[in-house]
């Protein structure tokens, strides 16, 4: 059912995953950079993103720096998925936090998690079949269920030291022995003692020791495929079990001893030590595998991710927690980051952010922090601001680079040539035509041929004063050799077809770029609103503006999104234009209302009267605005 | 932040522990153990900062490069022996211990940082590179490129545009910072040779700062023109010239001050020697 799932580090290193469906590459990057970096998907308390018929649903750990995430088709309903992942989460963090909290290993993390994954999916699915019928299962399925959970169990304290050609036989020859599991830790002590052995002789004997390596993998698929009945994750599962597995790590160090010999013995020791500690922690792996798993998700969440973080210093300073927030070092709680939040949503609402989306970055903010550890001598207060600004900085910066002249050229020496056109929208009263003249002013600097099409055809003057515009920048660029011609079929006409006849217009008589000025509309009226589906498709300009004023305050995410939504299902929004910048002073709040509503960036912003008062985003600029 | 205020802050602080704490009559030698506890922590957290403060700041090489072209890979491979299958990164991965296979043990472990891709998250490398530069702890820039996808315009365009980036930074200090431009798997059947890929970049390059110098300039905190890109913070689409001053009609990036060095590799297929010996040459530098 489900397709793909996978755990990874916000570094972007895979630390498991399963593959039940091939999913293609470029789909599983394109959902994790929309979520994870563009930040789509936050429909409510339910983290999820459906795209291209994938659903993908998602759990973070912040202290540990992994991201869980399930990918299925949107098709199926997965009722159980919220726990899988939650328990997926729990179950990683406690088996390999150790290591995972380690920022800057000697060795990546090594996870073997297929046979938790497995029992764990094959206990829920169970569950909600039973909840969905009314009774429990078969009982037909009862008993290989428990074969696996015993099977596992075996092959999960020979996990650790499973590298080892000893171990695996007299764990296998234990557990196909004994029925009971009584005799099973018998088995499991008497692997771990020969791998001790093995692991020590390891380098000698490197022959023997690969063909070992070889057959781990295949068993264990076998036991996939006799089990589960998963014939295309069998494959899978050994591909990528491959690069993780003991043998060949060890194969690699045995690399590294051609190389450099000094390297090996601590690559050895590490090796050991790794091992070592598991075997520490081993009363619960003796136990078997679906008991171990359901004892760690029983242990409550509070023991697993708040305490041990701190190390050596924390047990000291618990009773300073006043110097700690000066120190830093501070492992963050919600309760902490309350106040700094509350009091950071305000600032961001003075100026004049929307407050749905002062909360939404508040909370953005929340779940980035939140199980962190503060810098040295850094505040909460620093830490949420430093945080913040980071916030910030991702939704204004654009996910691709807007070239206009790149793209003006490039559809000039097209085949066939045709302009480039160029369609400003927005609510009445915004700058409109204004800005459209500031673009034109641009572009004529750049010496391109100019038709600007009048498709307000609706307000007395529009037409008006297009024309002035026009004349006064054919005036201002004569001598630069700018080209500037107004097309315009008067009042009462329908808009979209004066913009198929302007482009049509331009592209008989070469014009570089048509900029089409159209009639401003309440976003809420749909009435006014539903021609611009038509318009889109009749016009199908190359660039949609949308002109957004600086100056209104929440009503911009409606606005952005309806104008967003208005040009059909599969046209949207190129970018914004953001005017009267110079009016507002540093409440610019408006620009973060509108990417954050539809993720469209802001390309230019207008900051004055004169022509030449066209300004692109910086980003440092803007954050440094709103923070300030 | 300098070393005086720290020192000066905790000594406040524990005065007016003092103060509180002997106003409640608490006996004199509670006061002295915390006192003492409270004077070990700070020695602690000092000397603890300091020791990593140094490690942090060493010398480094950065990875850079588009989403996608294989850095958190090479990273791993770099650091680990061994790639790893990798998602889109959200944050860097940085290691303090990442050792050159032909130097001499003596040598201090380098850092080596990788990169996020993503345009939205390029901001911490130039703040990183930045910073790096000032102190003189960057031995060089390994910008890694999908070399298969080179021949495709718009990813050609992409490299070329995070690469003017990342240049106008490096050729800001004298010298500027040497960079590799990382041909990644040059194995498959579509990949630009390096030789090639050099010319490409060569034009595209040209054709970027032909574009933004005719582009809308940026706004700035007073709503002016910003003409001055050296202290200017923001350096993603700037118009900031790069190479010579009034140069017309080619670009070259031997004109440059960063030596930029094109080399094939592969880290899929483990080709990945060439890169080595390039970041082996600089670290002895």
């Amino acid at each position: 059912m489900i397709d793909y799932f996978t755990v990874f580090t916000t570094g972007g290193i895979v630390l498991w995953q399963k593959c039940y469906q091939p999913v293609s590459a470029a789909i599983v990057d394109s959902l994790v950079s929309d979520i994870f970096i563009e930040d789509r998907g936050r429909s409510g308390e339910q983290s999820s993103l459906t795209k291209n018929r994938y659903t993908v649903k998602w759990t973070t750990a912040n202290d540990f720096g992994i991201i869980v995430v399930a990918v299925y088709q949107s098709l199926l309903q997965i009722s159980f998925i919220d726990e899988l992942l939650a328990s997926v989460k729990k179950l990683f963090t406690t088996l390999y936090g150790d290591e995972l909290k380690d920022k800057d290993p000697e060795q990546l993390p090594v996870c073997r998690f297929d046979d938790y994954f497995a029992v764990r999916y094959a206990e829920l699915e169970k569950l909600s079949e039973g909840r969905k019928v009314g009774k429990p299962s078969v009982p037909s399925n009862g008993v290989p269920g428990e074969k696996i959970s015993s099977d596992d169990g075996a092959e999960d304290t020979l996990e650790a030291p499973s590298r080892v050609t000893s171990s695996d036989s007299i764990g296998d020859a234990a557990t196909a022995a004994s029925a009971s599991a009584k005799k099973l830790p018998l088995g499991k002590r008497g692997g771990r003692r020969g791998g001790r052995g093995g692991a020590k002789a390891r380098v000698g004997r490197e022959s023997p020791f690969a063909s070992s390596g070889d057959e781990v993998p295949a068993k264990k698929s076998g036991k996939k495929l006799r089990k589960w009945d998963i014939d295309g994750s069998a494959r899978d599962i050994s591909d990528d079990e491959g690069p993780l597995d003991f043998s060949t790590a060890d194969a690699n160090g045995n690399v590294a001893v051609d190389e450099d010999d000094n390297d090996n013995p601590l690559l050895e020791d590490e090796n050991f030590e790794n091992w070592g500690a598991k075997t520490k922690s081993g009363e619960f792996i003796l136990k078997d595998l679906s008991s171990e798993i359901s004892s760690i998700l029983a242990t409550p969440d509070a023991s697993g991710t708040t305490e041990g973080t701190g190390g050596g210093g924390a047990a000291l300073a618990s009773g300073f927690g006043f110097f700690r927030n000066i120190i830093g070092s501070k492992v963050l709680k919600e309760q902490d980051l309350d106040k700094a939040l509350a009091g950071m949503k305000d600032h961001l609402m003075k100026k004049n952010v929307a407050p749905e989306v002062a909360q939404h970055m508040c909370d953005v903010v929340n779940k980035s922090l939140v199980g962190t550890k503060t810098g040295n001598w850094t505040s909460i207060e620093k830490a949420v601001r430093a945080a913040m600004e980071d916030a910030l900085r991702r939704i204004l910066t654009p996910s691709t680079s807007v070239d206009l002249l790149h793209e003006i050229q490039r559809v000039k020496s097209g085949n066939p040539p045709r302009p480039y056109v160029i369609s400003v929208v927005g609510v009445n009263g915004v700058g409109k035509s204004t800005n459209l003249s500031k673009i034109a002013f641009w572009l004529l600097q750049n010496n391109m041929k100019l038709l600007i099409a009048a498709c307000d055809t609706f307000r007395s003057g529009a037409v008006e004063q297009l024309r002035v515009h026009a004349r006064n920048l054919k005036k201002l660029t004569e001598r630069e050799g700018g080209e500037i011609e107004l097309f315009e079929k008067g009042y009462g006409k329908d808009a979209a077809n004066i913009a198929r006849d302007a482009i049509n217009y331009g592209r008989e008589h070469a014009f570089d770029v048509v900029l089409i000025d159209t009639a401003g509309r309440r976003h809420n009226d749909t009435r006014l609103m539903s021609s611009l589906e038509k318009f889109a498709k009749y016009a199908n300009p190359d660039k949609i503006v949308m002109v957004g004023e600086a100056l209104v305050g929440t009503d911009s995410v409606q606005q952005a999104r309806n104008f967003n939504a208005a040009f059909g299902p599969t046209r949207n929004l190129d970018f914004f234009l953001i005017s009267k910048c110079d009016t507002v002073g540093d409440m610019i709040g408006s620009m973060v209302n509108m990417t954050y509503s539809t993720g469209i960036p802001v390309l230019f912003v207008g900051t004055g009267q004169m022509y030449t008062d066209l300004r692109t985003l910086s980003v440092p600029w803007a954050v440094n605005m709103l923070m300030g | 932040m300098s070393a005086p205020p720290e020192t000066d802050e905790p000594g406040h602080l524990t005065s007016q522990e003092t103060v509180s704490t002997s106003g409640y009559g608490v006996p004199g030698y509670i006061l002295s153990v915390g006192l003492l506890i409270i004077t070990a922590y700070f020695a602690y957290e000092l000397i603890y900062r300091r020791t990593k403060g140094v490690a942090a700041g060493g010398p480094r090489f950065i990875i850079a490069g588009p989403s996608g072209s294989g850095k958190t890979a090479l990273f791993t491979l770099l650091r680990y022996g061994k790639k790893s299958t990798t998602l889109p990164s959200v944050e860097q991965n940085l290691t303090t211990k990442f050792r050159l296979p032909n130097l001499p043990d003596t040598t201090k472990p380098f850092v080596l940082v990788d990169t996020p891709g993503h345009q939205k998250l390029r901001h911490g490398l130039f703040s990183a590179l930045q910073t790096a530069q000032a102190a003189r702890t960057v031995h060089g820039v390994l910008y890694v490129v999908d070399a298969s996808a080179m021949s495709r315009p718009e990813r050609l365009r992409e490299a070329a545009e995070y690469m003017y980036d990342i240049l106008r930074i490096t050729e800001r200090v004298r010298g500027g910072t040497d960079m590799l431009v990382a041909a990644n798997k040059s194995e498959l059947f579509t990949a630009v040779p390096a030789k090639r890929l050099r010319t490409l970049l060569e034009t595209e390059l040209y054709k970027i700062r032909e574009s933004r110098a005719k582009s809308v300039s940026k706004v700035a905190a007073d709503g002016e023109k910003d003409d001055s890109d050296d202290d200017n913070e923001d350096i993603v689409g700037g118009s900031g010239w790069l190479g010579k001053r009034g140069e017309k009609g080619s670009f070259k990036l031997e004109d440059l001050e960063t030596e930029v060095t094109v080399l094939d590799g592969s880290v899929d297929s483990g080709k990945i020697d060439a890169w080595i010996g390039w970041m082996e040459e600089r670290a002895v530098n």
